[in-house]
């Protein structure tokens, strides 16, 4: 962005604020309030100010996380909701997590991951690192990905699916792979397999 | 024209209340905090038109959600304490009035500190 452009942006942003207070203050209620509203209005127009200096110093700061950050202390009061509200936000994420592992290890590796159970640390210094990791590996898609092009003739069996009893040394690199990528100890990744019997 | 409507409607208001106050005086401050409510629900459309245009605005101003969000509500906030504290002038109480603007203003402060907060840490960050 050349210096031209930011200074007529930062014009832009500080004519729409003027017109936006003029009409805020149209529709402000006359009386002791007044002097309220015009306090909050005055930060606004200080952060207006400031803000594109803020984004030249690379300074990491986002209004809207900061508020909230600072309203917490409030919002604490409010324990049920709050509660509510942080579990929400850990499902999303260990939700999102999950689509990750799984996305990052069907790209990477050769195998389909049938399910992906997961568990978060919820201790103040490491808050949101993965505390367990179970995954579970569907071999039986593997094995058929693998025959495609291929024909095989094979006896008519009753299929049965099993399930492995603990992980199986052949996972050892996929889940160096995983603990590496997601900082994750080796002893907290469980890794079994659901596939045809032999 | 709209209003006349508002306006016919709140000269009604007005003569019924002054005809109630000299016979029931009670029912006075029921018929004028109808009256309150028909007339802002009669200009809610308007004020939604006004908010919207407010908000498109400040989307194109890149203001923060979080502060027009925290601005829209403390206009909500005052609006509602002026209408119960003036409610309650109308009846005579006004020490009760009084309270419900202490209400408001604390309120209202409670919205503004966490924008107070984070403007003073962005401020001591921006500082060599």
């Amino acid at each position: 962005m050349t210096l031209a452009e930011f200074i007529s942006s930062w014009v832009k942003d500080i004519v729409l604020l003027f017109v936006i207070i003029t009409l805020v203050d149209l529709v402000m209620p006359k009386g002791s309030m007044r002097r309220y509203i015009n306090f909050v209005v005055g930060f606004l127009i200080i952060f207006t100010v400031i803000n594109p200096f803020v984004n030249l110093t690379n300074i990491d700061f986002k209004l809207d996380r900061e508020v909230f950050k600072n309203s917490q202390v409030f919002y604490d009061l409010d324990e049920g909701l709050f509660r509510q509200q942080e579990e929400q936000i850990e499902e999303l994420y260990k939700d999102k997590v999950a689509v990750e592992i799984r996305s990052f290890l069907e790209d990477s590796t050769d195998y389909r991951v049938a399910e992906i159970h997961l568990d978060i640390n919820r201790d103040e210094d490491n808050y949101g690192s993965l505390a367990y990791l179970s995954i579970l590996i569907d071999e039986g898609d593997k094995d058929a990905r693998e025959g495609q092009g291929e024909i095989k003739i094979s006896p008519v069996v009753l299929e049965e699916y099993r399930r492995w009893e603990g992980s199986r040394d052949e996972f050892l690199d996929l889940k160096e792979v995983v603990a590496e990528r997601y900082k994750i100890h080796m002893d907290l990744i469980d890794i079994s397999t659901i596939g045809l019997e032999d | 024209m709209e209003v006349f409507q508002i306006v016919g409607f709140g000269l009604i208001a007005t003569i019924l209340v002054v005809i109630l106050r000299s016979v029931r005086s009670d029912f006075a401050i029921y018929i004028s905090i109808l009256a309150g409510v028909i007339i802002f629900s009669m200009i809610i459309q308007h004020l939604s038109y006004i908010i919207d245009t407010i908000r498109d605005l400040s989307r194109r101003a890149n203001l923060e959600i979080t502060y027009f969000s925290t601005i829209l509500k403390i206009i909500g906030t005052a609006y509602i304490v002026e209408f119960g504290a003036q409610l309650s002038r109308d009846a005579g109480e006004n020490s009760i009035a009084m309270k419900i603007e202490l209400a408001g203003k604390i309120i209202i402060m409670t919205l503004a500190i966490p924008i107070l907060l984070s403007l003073m840490d962005l401020i001591v960050k921006i500082m060599p």
